[in-house]
């Protein structure tokens, strides 16, 4: 006979928190959640309740003296998961220890919340804030004696509780609290990247493996809102399109003249920079690659843009004679525009996640990578940000094309020097000024294409109506047959 | 194969209960019950402290006493269980079942808290009660 002891796991409802704590807190934990005002410790408290309460398994929270909870229920109302069907059926029950506290003191506190876990027998018991404690005790023994005394029965009552507090670094070091209690969850506000931002971690959580990197975190209508984009944007084992006996499964982009110098087709999966100064035909590339793709292979393609509006864009889409509407009516084409004092890299990689596998794109455009990170100061950031993006391109087993800006007159491929070395394949555009007829000669070359034999150099093209023309003759290709994203490919043996 | 919690303790209750007090008095079997209760709580306090033992003892003590209003008059004190008002002659039958059900639970809240590590150690030590000499500690 075996007894299970893995210990059971509360799911928050907190998108991506359960990710971080490897698959939930473990029931019957106490855990605090520390943080300066407004960092979101009772709204984060209040949605895992919302989502985990029930009559059978109800819940208390006990209001001390940081607000009334008048307060309290008024904002809580404006989130999405706020349910007063939960307060009706005495699911979540809030009691306001304010008053009794302030006149009875800390001896009759451990009392006072036991006759009202008695009568609720709750599963869930939120104490906010408990830092009140520590204001009413006497001095630091009674404190001790008094959270390990709640600690205890909270414990003996299985209740899986959470501590709400405005607690220190410091306090963690110091405070009695935290030689007793299983868990800390640290939630602050800071600036980054000149932006005041909010950031949860995990410190400790018995039980479990966890996450310990600082995440990113928004609150919106629904809630916290975790961006842990290293846990959930990640290349799983095995999980490339393969040919059936060997090789990679090569898909062809549908611009002809592309398509014959990047040889016998570019695997599944794969993501391509496409690099250039200004003006050397970025954008209109990313166009026709999305364009071509739905139009002729109704491939569903979507394109991230931090330049320019939609709009814009449709019109100069239309200006090349790519009927780029029509293929958002059909729903294969979908634009979406970030400007850029929007921009949030951890948030936005998420969004594109959401909106690539929900629309099921196989060709994915990013304009411009270069402004999308351009917030970032640190390189090895800016590469780990490029990375999770190209992982995006890999999990959709599509095809990415990221425009970068290079400085004028740069001898650099890519804006940072590091987008390179995340990408498979590199398209370099370039112009110079013919001196003869003051035209300027746009060049386009295959700088890199991993594991497949390329057209080599630079080709001279322009850009004519219905997309790129390369003019010069002689392209030394290999003779595959290639097929789209989403066919089979049958190899010429 | 897995089993319940609580079926592994109800069943080993049982089990001790129908070989130990098969053939007492029903006032030597509830005596033989609390000596039971007893024997369990000190040795739950000798791995787990007497505080958190007490503060168990409270909380099933709570919720046994609305299912077996019979155990009312067990007490809870600051340091021990206190079985002496309790009405050894009536209702002889609910007060077995009520203290029966007592040591289960004891046995499988113990045994939740501490991922049932403990539950050898405790199953031990029911073991040990016997009639001999079972007049309450």
């Amino acid at each position: 006979m075996k007894i299970s002891t893995q210990l059971n796991r509360i799911q928050t409802g907190v998108r991506n928190l359960d990710e971080i704590l490897h698959g939930g807190i473990p029931f019957g934990e106490l855990t605090v959640f520390a943080g300066t005002p407004g960092a979101g410790k009772t709204t984060l408290a209040h949605q895992i309740l919302f989502k985990n309460a029930t009559p059978e398994k109800p819940a208390l929270i006990f209001q001390t003296l940081s607000e009334p909870t008048a307060k309290t229920l008024r904002y809580l109302s404006q989130f999405s998961f706020y349910d007063s069907k939960k307060i009706e059926d005495g699911s979540i029950t809030f009691i306001d220890l304010g008053g009794i506290l302030r006149a009875k003191g800390l001896e009759e506190a451990v009392g006072l919340l036991m006759t009202h876990i008695k009568k609720v027998t709750p599963s869930f018991v939120v104490i906010d804030s408990f830092k009140v404690f520590e204001d009413l005790a006497n001095d630091r023994e009674e404190l001790r004696k008094f959270s390990y005394e709640v600690a205890v029965n909270l414990m003996a009552w299985e209740c899986t509780a959470f501590f709400l507090g405005e607690f220190s670094a410091l306090d963690v070091e110091t405070n009695p609290l935290f030689s007793i209690i299983d868990g800390i969850i640290t939630l602050k506000i800071r600036m980054e990247f000149g932006e005041h931002q909010r950031f949860m971690q995990v410190i400790k959580m018995r039980g479990t493996d966890h996450s310990r990197d600082e995440h990113p975190f928004a609150i919106n209508a629904e809630g916290l809102e975790i961006y842990a984009s290293k846990l959930t944007i990640k290349r799983e084992p095995d999980s490339d399109r393969m040919m059936k006996g060997n090789g990679p499964y090569r898909v062809t982009l549908g611009i002809p003249d592309l398509d014959r110098l990047l040889g016998e087709g570019t695997a599944a999966g794969s993501s391509f920079l496409i690099s250039g100064v200004a003006g050397t035909g970025k954008t209109l590339l990313l166009l026709e690659f999305l364009y071509k793709g739905a139009k002729e292979f109704g491939e569903k393609g979507i394109l991230f843009s931090f330049e320019e509006t939609r709009e814009r864009i449709i019109a100069n889409a239309k200006g090349m004679g790519w009927d780029i509407e029509g293929q958002i009516k059909k729903g294969n084409i979908e634009i979406i525009y970030v400007p850029q004092p929007d921009i949030i890299v951890e948030k936005n990689l998420l969004m594109m996640k959401d909106r690539i596998e929900k629309m099921g794109a196989k060709r994915i455009a990013v304009d411009s990578s270069s402004v999308f990170v351009h917030k970032i100061t640190d390189p090895q950031k800016v590469r780990e940000k490029l990375y999770q993006l190209s992982t995006l391109v890999q999990m959709s087993q599509g095809i990415g094309f990221f425009a970068t800006d290079i400085p004028y007159g740069s001898e650099k491929i890519s804006r940072f020097g590091v987008e390179e070395t995340v990408v498979d394949g590199i398209i370099l555009l370039t112009a110079t000024t013919n001196e003869k007829t003051l035209k300027r000669d746009r060049y386009l070359e295959i700088y890199k294409l991993r594991n497949t034999a390329h057209a080599n150099g630079k080709y001279n093209f322009e850009i004519a109506m219905n997309g790129i023309k390369i003019i010069q003759k002689k392209i030394k290709t290999v003779s595959r047959k290639q097929k789209t994203i989403g066919k089979s490919v049958k190899r010429k043996k | 194969m897995s089993v319940p919690d609580s079926d592994i303790h109800y069943e080993e209750v049982e089990k001790w209960f129908e070989k130990t007090g098969k053939n007492l008095s029903h006032t030597e079997q509830v005596q033989l019950l609390v000596k039971a209760i007893l024997a369990i709580e000190q040795r739950a306090s000798l791995t787990l402290s007497h505080i958190t033992v007490v503060v168990l003892l409270d909380r099933i003590l709570h919720q046994v006493q609305q299912k077996f209003p019979v155990l009312e008059e067990v007490i809870l004190q600051k340091h021990n269980l206190d079985f002496s008002k309790l009405d050894k002659q009536q209702n002889h039958q609910e007060t077995i079942f009520g203290l029966t059900f007592f040591l289960a639970e004891i046995l499988r809240v113990i045994g939740r808290l501490t991922a049932n590590i403990l539950n050898k150690s405790l199953h031990n030590e029911l073991k040990k009660v016997s009639s001999n000499d079972s007049g309450e500690s």
